[in-house]
């Protein structure tokens, strides 16, 4: 029995070890402050803490990687979270949207809070205190609704 | 093995849940002993908790990549509206009347003109070819006056009005703007500036004539600022509208079910994040490769080359699926031939989806169905009472070529 143990541990060891060289690639730029969702549309601070406590670590050049992202295969997911999320929806980025794509995006990202599909069920358990409350999401969600089709002010994204 | 085989497949999905817990209990506990009889009992339980840990994320992951591929296309119900609220429908332009109409007409002559380009052999309309839903088929770049390839494939111009701004890198933010830059590009219509251009115009009575009818008033009326808002004025009257837009006003009829099948799937795999609004697409930038590296990362680096900011870098403005089927072949380098090769690659390197054959099928199927009418009538070229098509004098031209050379950029569209 001890032979056996010791010839599936062995290989599995081995293996996470050797996987630890395959470095995951977050893909994070530096942020420039004035692209922000924050400098262009100017939320309530009640709705900036709750995107920077629910959403930032997945849709933000922000993302707080932590101690076990950086190892191998929880780092695996985690990247494929962040990059992901930030090909979704990047508040970090918002200047990349014309108007119309910059409402559409805070639209989707409502529903997503309101049905929750967001946060990730998976990254509840090990965040806790990070999905909104529905008064957060109801607050968030009748902003989103409040800036007119072509955005609060339509020179964004030009 | 057979009994086995037998056995795994009578299980119930409940059954395998609990199987799966059993199976992992176990191993935790040999995981246990090993640790326990080699590096100690107090270090043991921490290995144990990151064992677990590493397991836990294992599992999700393999859920996750179970969410992924080989999603099953189902075709039973209609799609909610709500779910469409990020598309809009388009409609075709009214005819415009008086001064706009002819600055329309002008804008459509300037377009189909070959003479300005520096030795009278292209114009807007031989990358961009009006009867070919705007583009220059089958070129994954277009040759210049010159024969030499241009930098990047060249983007239709039809309904290139509802995007926010215009050519792949988003460095001209209007029509009118965009308009210019071919003309004077090195590489495109070689003209060496814009007072190149203005002397061909000049040297054209009928031109002139005709300037000074759609922008009264002005002493000289024949300047960049006007050929570039003609053509812009004139590029805005180049929508598609088509079954797409009958679908979104409601007539969920003109979509077949394989396309409706393939719009699901559309949703679903979350193409719509970037193709929505009324260009499905066009109204955002977009790092290609933001899930996976794109494997050509040196060739061109996108938005970067405007900006030099980093977060730019291998960003380019998202396409329109308008017409998609029809504006191949795809992407910046026009280096995919196949429609199924693009989709495969989208949810590849951007949404991190290994598509199905059927799921890749579908979305193609879906995308047909983007096709829209061409306005015919519209784009057809009329000639002017008068204008002449004779180009300006070579001699006239190689002397004004003589002393100046535009450094301009040569990346094109």
């Amino acid at each position: 029995m001890r032979r056996l143990i010791w010839i599936i541990a062995v290989p599995i060891v081995v293996l996470l070890a050797a996987m630890q060289f395959r470095r995951p690639d977050y893909n994070l730029p530096p942020s420039v402050s004035e692209a922000s969702l924050d400098a262009i549309h100017h939320p309530d601070p009640q709705i900036r803490s709750m995107l920077d406590r629910s959403c930032n670590a997945c849709h933000s050049v922000q993302a707080r990687i932590p101690w076990y992202g950086h190892i191998w295969p929880a780092s695996e997911l985690l990247q494929s979270d962040v990059r992901r999320g930030r090909a979704y929806l990047d508040f970090s980025n918002w200047d990349h949207l014309s108007p119309e794509m910059s409402r559409i995006r805070l639209l989707n990202a409502c529903e997503a809070m309101r049905t929750g599909e967001m946060p990730l069920w998976y990254y509840r358990p090990m965040h806790p205190g990070a999905a909104p409350k529905s008064a957060e999401v109801n607050v968030f969600c009748g902003w989103a609704r409040a800036l007119s089709p072509g955005g609060v002010r339509t020179e964004e994204g030009q | 093995m057979a009994n086995f085989s037998v056995m795994s497949a009578a299980l119930s999905g409940r059954q395998r849940t609990t199987g799966a817990r059993h199976a992992l209990d176990g191993l935790l506990i040999h995981v246990r002993v090993v640790l326990n009889k080699t590096i100690g009992r107090s270090c043991s339980r921490c290995l144990q908790g990151l064992a677990a840990a590493i397991l836990v994320v294992l599992i999700g992951a393999s859920i996750a990549g179970c969410r992924e591929g080989g999603q099953n296309v189902s075709n039973e119900d209609e799609i909610a509206p709500q779910r469409l609220f990020m598309f809009a429908a388009i409609k075709q332009r009214q005819p415009s009347a008086g001064i706009e109409a002819m600055r329309v007409n002008l804008g459509r002559r300037l377009y189909y003109d070959q003479h300005l380009s520096v030795n009278g052999t292209i114009s807007c309309n031989s990358c961009h070819q009006l009867a070919r839903y705007g583009v220059d088929p089958g070129q994954a770049v277009s040759k210049g006056y010159n024969g030499k390839p241009g930098g990047r494939n060249s983007p239709t111009v039809y309904n290139a009005g509802l995007q926010f701004v215009q050519f792949w890198d988003g460095r001209a933010a209007t029509l009118a703007a965009q308009a210019s830059g071919p003309m004077m590009n090195p590489v495109e219509m070689g003209m060496p500036s814009a007072d190149h251009v203005l002397a061909y115009l000049h040297s054209n009575a009928a031109y002139v004539r005709e300037f000074k009818a759609v922008y009264p008033g002005i002493e000289d009326p024949v300047t960049m600022d006007h050929v570039t808002s003609a053509i812009a004025i004139f590029e805005q009257g180049l929508v598609t509208p088509g079954r797409w837009d009958a679908y979104l006003a409601g007539d969920t009829g003109v979509l077949s079910a394989r396309e409706k099948q393939g719009l699901r799937v559309f949703l679903d795999a979350g193409c719509a994040a970037c193709h929505a609004g009324a260009g499905m697409g066009g109204n955002s930038y977009a790092q290609l490769g933001a899930y996976r590296d794109w494997p050509d990362q040196k060739s061109d680096p996108g938005r970067y080359a405007v900006t030099q900011q980093e977060r730019d870098r291998m960003t380019f403005k998202v396409p329109t699926l308008r017409n998609v089927a029809e504006t191949g072949p795809w992407f910046h380098d026009g280096k995919v031939t196949s429609l199924n090769e693009a989709v495969r690659l989208m949810g590849e390197y951007q949404l991190g989806r290994k598509f199905s054959a059927e799921e890749i099928s579908s979305i193609a199927s879906f995308l047909q169905a983007l096709t829209g009418d061409l306005p015919q009538p519209y784009i057809q070229p009329q000639e002017s009472a008068g204008v002449s098509q004779q180009p300006l004098a070579d001699k006239h031209l190689h002397r004004m070529n003589g002393h100046s050379a535009q450094a301009n950029s040569q990346r094109g569209e």
